[in-house]
C-alpha cells in the first residue's frame, strides 16, 4: 500500500474545539491530499475507528490528529485504547494540543504517542505545521502494513 | 734255721698273694658296701687257706703259718665284717685239718682277728698313715698272745713248740705284720688320694662350671693366644661376645680380626697385642668395637694379661680378658646424662633461689617505696581497722589536713572525724560495704579546730600487720564541690536556654512547614491556571489569527488596503499575545523546574544564541564582538535562554542605529565568573530604570519597540535561581551594557518572591 496505488489517504481528526478543528480541516484541505473524517470527542473518535464505514469513516485512517482536552473521554485516554488493541496499535498518532505542560507532553509519549506538537497561534506557523505534517506523515513514512486489515 | 726259712717263705706266700690281690683289686676299694665286704671277707678267707696249705710242720698236728698276721692286719685294716668272714673260712679249714693243736690253731686265728679288729677300734689318726712301728707293735702282741695259746698243748709239747718257735716267731711274725700292714696302708693311701683326686676333679668342674657362668653374666670372655702356632683359644663367652658360631671358629688370630673387629680399630687391636707381649705380662687395656655377623657393633674393653714361658723361656702364649661394655657405656651416658640433668637442676635451683633473693630485696625496696608512697603522698590517707574503726597508721598529709597529730589519730575511730549528721550514714555505709575497692562518695569530716572539710573518699581493703583493716584516700573537694554546683547552676540555666531555643525551633519549623504546605497548595493553583491559561487563552487566539488570515488570504479581493492592513494588526496582535503567553508560562514554571546543573561552554553557547537571535531579525547588519567566556556550571536550557533575552534585547535596541554593534566578553575570579553585554543602543534612563528587570516593565513603547515586557524579568529570575546577580548600565541614547554573575560552587537558590 504506497501512497501512489492510494492517492487519498484518510485521516481522523479528534478535535472538540469548533473554531480548531476548522482551521485545522480548512489548513489539511489546503495543503495535503487527504480524506479528513472529523470526530467530536474521543468516544466519537473510537467508535469511528471501531465501525469503519458506517461512522462516516471512509477507509482505514492514515494518522489519527489527537486533542487532549476533550469533553467525555479526553486524548489520554483515546491514546491509551488506540494502543491497547492490536487492531489499531500500528495506526501513527500524532497529538495536536494547545498545552505546552511538560506533564502532558511526558505521559503523552508513555502512553504511546509517534509525535507531539503544540498549536501555534500564529496562522503562517500553523500553515506551514500541518503542511510538514502532511508531507511526512502522508507521503514520506511508510506505514505499518497493519491497518490495511482494519475494517 | 729252716724252720725260720720256713715261715718267711709262708710269710713271703702271704705278701705276695696280697701284692697280687692288691694289685688286682686296685680298681675297686677296700671298704664299702656290705656285699663287697663279704667278697673281700671270702678272699682274704681264701688267701688265709693258701698260706695255711703250706705250713710249717714241727710236729704232727702241730702247725705254723701266718694266718695270724693275715687276720690281725684283716681285723685293722677290712673291719669286723670282712675279718669275720675270713675267721670263720681259716677256723674251718682249721678244724677240718684237725691235729693235737687244731684248738690253738682256732684260739690264735680268734685272738689274732679280735686283737686286730681291737686295734682297729682303739687306736688313733688316719689307718693309711700308720707306721710301721705301730704294726711292728700290734705283730709283737698279737704273737705274743699266739706264743702264749701254745702253753695249752700239751706239757712235753708245749715246751718244744715254745723251744723251738719263740725265737723265730718273736723275730719274723711282727716283721711280717709290720711289712703286710705297709702294703695295705699303702694301698689304703692311693685309695684315700684317688677319692680326694676325684673330689678335688669335680670341685674344679664346679669352679669352671661358676667360672663359665660368671664370664657369662658379667659379658667377660676370657681368651689364650698361642704364641708359637698363632692360634686364639677362647672361653665360650668370648663366642657370645662375638656372636661367632663355635663350630666355626678356628683359633686364627688374622681370621678373627678380619672378621670380627671394626676397621678402624684393626690397627690398634693389633699393636696392644704385640705391646702385652713386649710388656711381659703386663696388663695392656685396650677398648675396641666388635662387628658382629649380624652387623651389629659390640663395645669391648681388652686386656692382655699373663705372658707364660714356655719350658725353654721362650714366651709360649699370652691369655687375657675381653669385656662387653656396650650397655655398661650406654649406662655410664645415661648415668652422665643423669647426672648432667641434676647439675643443670641444681643450677636452675640456685638461680630460683638467687631470683628469690633479688625479689626479696626488691620487694624490701618496693615495700620502703610504698611506705614513702603512702607517707609522702599529697592526698590524706589512713589506714582503720575494719572491727573496732580505730585509726592504724596516717600519713603527713592527713596530720597535716585534719590538724591532729599522729598519736592523736591512732587513739581516735574513724567515727571521731565526722559530723553528728554524718555518724548514721557512715555506719549504714560500713555495713554495707562490700569488696576489695569502693568509692565512697563525697563526706563531711570534722577537723580538729571544728571546721568542716568535703572530701570525696575511696577506700580499698587490705591486711594490715595481721588485722582486718581499709586502707582511705581522702581527697579534698571543697573547691570542686563549690564549682561543680555553680557549673549545674549554669548548666541549668543553659539548658534551660537551650529547651527554649529548641520549642522556638520547632515552633519555627511548624511555622516553616505550615507556610511551605501553603506555598505548595498555591504552586498547585497557579500550576493549574497557567495550564489553563496556555490552553483556554490560546486557543481563540489561534481563532482570530487563523480566521484573519483565511479572510486575508481567500477573500483578499472583497477588501481594500485599509482592510487589509487592518487584518495584519489583528494578525500581528494575536501573535504578539501568543507570544506573551508564552513567555508568562515559561516565567511562571521557572520558579517549579528544578536545575539541571552541569559543565557548561558558555562561549559554544553564547555563539549558538547569537546566530539563533541573528536569524529572527533577517536583514539587520550587527556587528557582534565576543571576548573571552569562561566556562562555568549551570541549567544549559535556562543559561541559553538568559543569553536570547539579553541578545534579542541589544538586537532590538541597536535598531535606529545604522552601525549596530554589540560587544560580549566575561572574566572569571576566584568566586564567581561575570558575563557582560554592552550595545550601543538608544539606551535608558537609569533614573526610571526602578522596575526594569520587572515583568511588564517597559521603558520604551511596544509601538517604538516589539516585546513582551517579560524578557528580562525571566533573565532576572534565571540568574537568581543560580546564585548570581544581574544588573544594567545606561544612558539615553549612549546605548546599555548588561551583567550578571554565576557563582562558581552553586549557592543558595533564592525564591525571591519580590517580581512576583
Amino acid at each position: 500500500m504506497t501512497p501512489e496505488s492510494d492517492p487519498t489517504p484518510c485521516v481522523l481528526l479528534v478535535e472538540d474545539s469548533l473554531t480548531d478543528a476548522e482551521l485545522t480541516l480548512r489548513t489539511l484541505e489546503r495543503r495535503t491530499t487527504c480524506n479528513v473524517h472529523w470526530a467530536h470527542d474521543g468516544v466519537e473518535a473510537l467508535a469511528a475507528l471501531r465501525s469503519g464505514p458506517e461512522s462516516g469513516l471512509p477507509c482505514p485512517p492514515r494518522l489519527v490528529l489527537l486533542d487532549l482536552k476533550m469533553p467525555r473521554l479526553d486524548g489520554h485516554a483515546v491514546l491509551r485504547a488506540l494502543k491497547a488493541d492490536p487492531a489499531t496499535r500500528a495506526i501513527p498518532v500524532v497529538v495536536f494540543t494547545s498545552s505546552r505542560e511538560p506533564r502532558d507532553l511526558t505521559r503523552a509519549y508513555a502512553e504511546g504517542a509517534n509525535s507531539y506538537l503544540v498549536k501555534p497561534v500564529d496562522s503562517a506557523q500553523l500553515d506551514a505545521v500541518l503542511t510538514q505534517l502532511g508531507l511526512y506523515w502522508l507521503r514520506i513514512n511508510e506505514p505499518a502494513p497493519h491497518p490495511g486489515t482494519v475494517r | 734255721m729252716a724252720l725260720l726259712l720256713a715261715l718267711v717263705q709262708n710269710a713271703a706266700l702271704l705278701l705276695a698273694l696280697a701284692a697280687v690281690y692288691d694289685l688286682s683289686t686296685s680298681r675297686h676299694p677296700l671298704g664299702g658296701r656290705p656285699l663287697r665286704q663279704v667278697v673281700v671277707g671270702l678272699i682274704t678267707g681264701g688267701v688265709g687257706i693258701a698260706i695255711m696249705l703250706a705250713p710249717v710242720r714241727l710236729e704232727p698236728g702241730i702247725v705254723f703259718d701266718t694266718r695270724s698276721v693275715l687276720l690281725a692286719i684283716s681285723g685293722l685294716f677290712l673291719g669286723p665284717l670282712p675279718t669275720a668272714i675270713a675267721a670263720v673260712v681259716t677256723i674251718a679249714f682249721r678244724v677240718a685239718a684237725g691235729g693235737l693243736a687244731t684248738g690253738v690253731g682256732v684260739g690264735v686265728i680268734l685272738t689274732s682277728s679280735l686283737l686286730g679288729a681291737c686295734w682297729r677300734r682303739w687306736r688313733q689318726g688316719e689307718l693309711d698313715r700308720v707306721s710301721a712301728r705301730e704294726l711292728y707293735a700290734l705283730g709283737l702282741v698279737v704273737h705274743v698272745v699266739m706264743l702264749a695259746w701254745m702253753l695249752l698243748l700239751p706239757g712235753p709239747s708245749a715246751v718244744r713248740v715254745l723251744r723251738s718257735i719263740t725265737l723265730p716267731v718273736l723275730v719274723l711274725y711282727p716283721a711280717a705284720t709290720a711289712a703286710l700292714g705297709l702294703l695295705l696302708a699303702r694301698r689304703l693311701h692311693r685309695e684315700r688320694d684317688a677319692d680326694r683326686l676325684a673330689a678335688s676333679e669335680t670341685r674344679l668342674r664346679e669352679a669352671l662350671g661358676q667360672f663359665e657362668r660368671a664370664q657369662a653374666v658379667a659379658h667377660l670372655g676370657s681368651w689364650v693366644w698361642h704364641l708359637r702356632t698363632n692360634r686364639l683359644e677362647w672361653s665360650s663367652q668370648m663366642f657370645e661376645i662375638f656372636g661367632i658360631d663355635q663350630a666355626t671358629f678356628d683359633g686364627d688370630l688374622a681370621g678373627v680380626v678380619a672378621r670380627a673387629i671394626h676397621p678402624d680399630d684393626r690397627a690398634a687391636v693389633a699393636e696392644r697385642a704385640n705391646k702385652a707381649v713386649v710388656e711381659a705380662g703386663r696388663p695392656v687395656p685396650i677398648e675396641y668395637r666388635v662387628v658382629r655377623p649380624d652387623g651389629s657393633v659390640r663395645l669391648v674393653r681388652g686386656e692382655g694379661g699373663e705372658l707364660v714361658l714356655g719350658t725353654d723361656g721362650q714366651p709360649d702364649r699370652l691369655s687375657g680378658v675381653a669385656l662387653d661394655i656396650t650397655e655398661l657405656k650406654a649406662n655410664e651416658e645415661a648415668l652422665r646424662r643423669s647426672l648432667d640433668e641434676v647439675e643443670r637442676a641444681g643450677a636452675a635451683l640456685l638461680s630460683v633461689v638467687e631470683d628469690h633473693q633479688r625479689t626479696e630485696a626488691a620487694l624490701r625496696q618496693s615495700e620502703h617505696d610504698y611506705r614513702l608512697l603512702f607517707q609522702a603522698n599529697p592526698h590524706a590517707m589512713w589506714i582503720y581497722d575494719r572491727d573496732d574503726l580505730r585509726f592504724l597508721e596516717v600519713n603527713d598529709q592527713a596530720v597535716a589536713r585534719y590538724g591532729y597529730s599522729r598519736d592523736e589519730f591512732l587513739a581516735m575511730t574513724i567515727l571521731d572525724i565526722r559530723t553528728n549528721e554524718e555518724q548514721a550514714r557512715l555506719h549504714d555505709h560500713l555495713e554495707r560495704m562490700q569488696g576489695d575497692v569502693a568509692n565512697s562518695g563525697v563526706w563531711t569530716h570534722r577537723r580538729r579546730n571544728g571546721t568542716n572539710v568535703l572530701v570525696e573518699v575511696s577506700s580499698h581493703g587490705l591486711t594490715w600487720k595481721g588485722r582486718r583493716a581499709r586502707l582511705v584516700l581522702s581527697h579534698d573537694v571543697t573547691e570542686r564541690e563549690r564549682a561543680k554546683r555553680e557549673l549545674e547552676a549554669s548548666e541549668e540555666s543553659l539548658r534551660r536556654a537551650v529547651t527554649r531555643v529548641q520549642q522556638m525551633n520547632e515552633e519555627l519549623e511548624d511555622r516553616v512547614r505550615q507556610r511551605t504546605a501553603e506555598l505548595e497548595a498555591a504552586n498547585a493553583e497557579l500550576e493549574a491556571f497557567s495550564s489553563s491559561v496556555s490552553h483556554d487563552l490560546r486557543a481563540p487566539l489561534r481563532g482570530v489569527n487563523g480566521f484573519a488570515r483565511l479572510l486575508e488570504e481567500e477573500h483578499a479581493a472583497q477588501l481594500d488596503a485599509e482592510g487589509r492592513r487592518l487584518l495584519a494588526v489583528v494578525r500581528s496582535e494575536a501573535s504578539r499575545m501568543g507570544r506573551l503567553i508564552d513567555d508568562l508560562l515559561r516565567l511562571s514554571r521557572l520558579g517549579r523546574q528544578p536545575l539541571h546543573d552541569v559543565a557548561v561552554d558558555v562561549a559554544t553557547l553564547v555563539a549558538g544564541a547569537v546566530a539563533e537571535v541573528r536569524s529572527h531579525y533577517p536583514g539587520r547588519a550587527i556587528e557582534v564582538e565576543l571576548g573571552p567566556l569562561p566556562a562555568t556550571t549551570a541549567d544549559p536550557s535556562l543559561l541559553r535562554q538568559v543569553w536570547l533575552n539579553l541578545i534579542d534585547n541589544a538586537f532590538k535596541y541597536t535598531a535606529p542605529r545604522a552601525a549596530a554593534s554589540i560587544r560580549i566578553a566575561g572574566r572569571t575570579n576566584a568566586a564567581e565568573n561575570q558575563y557582560d553585554i554592552a550595545d550601543n543602543g538608544v539606551g535608558f534612563d537609569l533614573a526610571h530604570a526602578g522596575g526594569l528587570f520587572a515583568v511588564f516593565q517597559r521603558l520604551h513603547s511596544a509601538e517604538e519597540f516589539e516585546g513582551t515586557g517579560v524578557g528580562l524579568a525571566l533573565a532576572q529570575r534565571i540568574v537568581h535561581r543560580h546564585g548570581g546577580r544581574i544588573w544594567a548600565e545606561a544612558e539615553p541614547e549612549r546605548g546599555a551594557t548588561f551583567h550578571f554573575t554565576l557563582p562558581k560552587s552553586p549557592g543558595p537558590q533564592p525564591r525571591e518572591t519580590s517580581e512576583r
